[in-house]
């Protein structure tokens, strides 16, 4: 009985930390990747206009990274995962702004 | 490049062409299986970048990720190329959608074969960003320089600029 107590807290700890600090996905610049590429696969992964898609593409090539989706833990592995597969250098960890 | 017919497109390069991607996208195809189910650690350099850390600086982290996806991440990528080589074959003809896991696997051999030839911001910036210009595999010999395997890094660059036009030419037809 202990035990569980202990545990639900620790998870309603990490449950407050995940909504006061959502997990953000960064891609970083690489000198092989198109631009075109890039672009293309923001668009197709996150449904963003070209322009958006275009504007954040910049950002990795010019500031080397931009980040392109935040929320959840699980939601930001999914879109790392997707990332990777289609072979962009994609990060995630907790926002820090 | 791109062909109608029959409600279809399809691909309109040179058979020398197509044989040298196709035979670099089976050695690659080979090369993930090989790798798929090994440690992260054991991999080579050129195939890891198919197989990227996914927390930043949080190892612990990483070998967790990894564990959980590291062999769905390398069927995905097999995926992509048997379909691939698919599209590929001569009279192929295929819906413009089926050009995305064209673009997929296209991408995922230049990414190995540009680590392997160490390509930097630089060779990047004299490539103006895209691919624009047509390079063909069919000049590998014209680059001959001082020792084999001088030759082989400049067919191999004439092979990683070739595939930056496909590509290219590929992603402009689907947006099209």
């Amino acid at each position: 009985m202990s035990t569980a107590t202990e545990i639900t807290t620790d998870v309603n700890v990490d449950i407050a930390n995940d909504i006061d600090r959502p997990w953000v996905v960064i891609v970083w610049n690489d000198p092989i990747n198109l631009m075109s590429y890039v672009t293309w696969v923001f668009q197709k992964l996150f449904g963003y206009s070209l322009e958006k898609a275009t504007e954040l593409m910049l950002d990795v090539h010019e500031k080397g990274r931009a980040v392109v989706s935040n929320g959840t833990r699980e939601r930001a592995e999914v879109d790392v995962q997707r990332l990777h597969e289609h072979g962009l250098w994609a990060t995630m960890q907790r926002d820090d702004t | 490049m791109f062909e109608e017919v029959d409600g279809g497109l399809q691909l309109g390069i040179d058979n020398h062409s197509r044989e040298v991607v196709v035979r670099l996208l089976r050695e690659l195809r080979d090369e993930v299986a090989a790798t798929k189910d090994a440690p992260h650690g054991d991999l080579p350099a050129h195939m890891k970048r198919l197989f990227p850390a996914a927390y930043h600086a949080d190892e612990k982290r990483n070998e967790e990720y990894r564990r959980l996806t590291h062999t769905d991440l390398g069927d995905s990528h097999i995926a992509a190329i048997d379909d691939a080589i698919d599209l590929l074959s001569p009279g192929r003809v295929f819906r413009p959608a089926e050009l995305e896991r064209l673009v997929r696997a296209l991408n995922a051999m230049r990414l190995v074969l540009g680590t392997l030839l160490d390509v930097s911001e630089d060779d990047a910036d004299e490539e103006s960003g895209d691919a624009t210009e047509r390079r063909t595999p069919d000049d590998e010999g014209n680059n001959a320089g001082d020792g084999e395997n001088d030759d082989t890094v400049a067919m191999q660059r004439e092979v990683y600029d070739y595939l930056g036009w496909l590509l290219h030419t590929c992603l402009d037809r689907l947006r099209a």
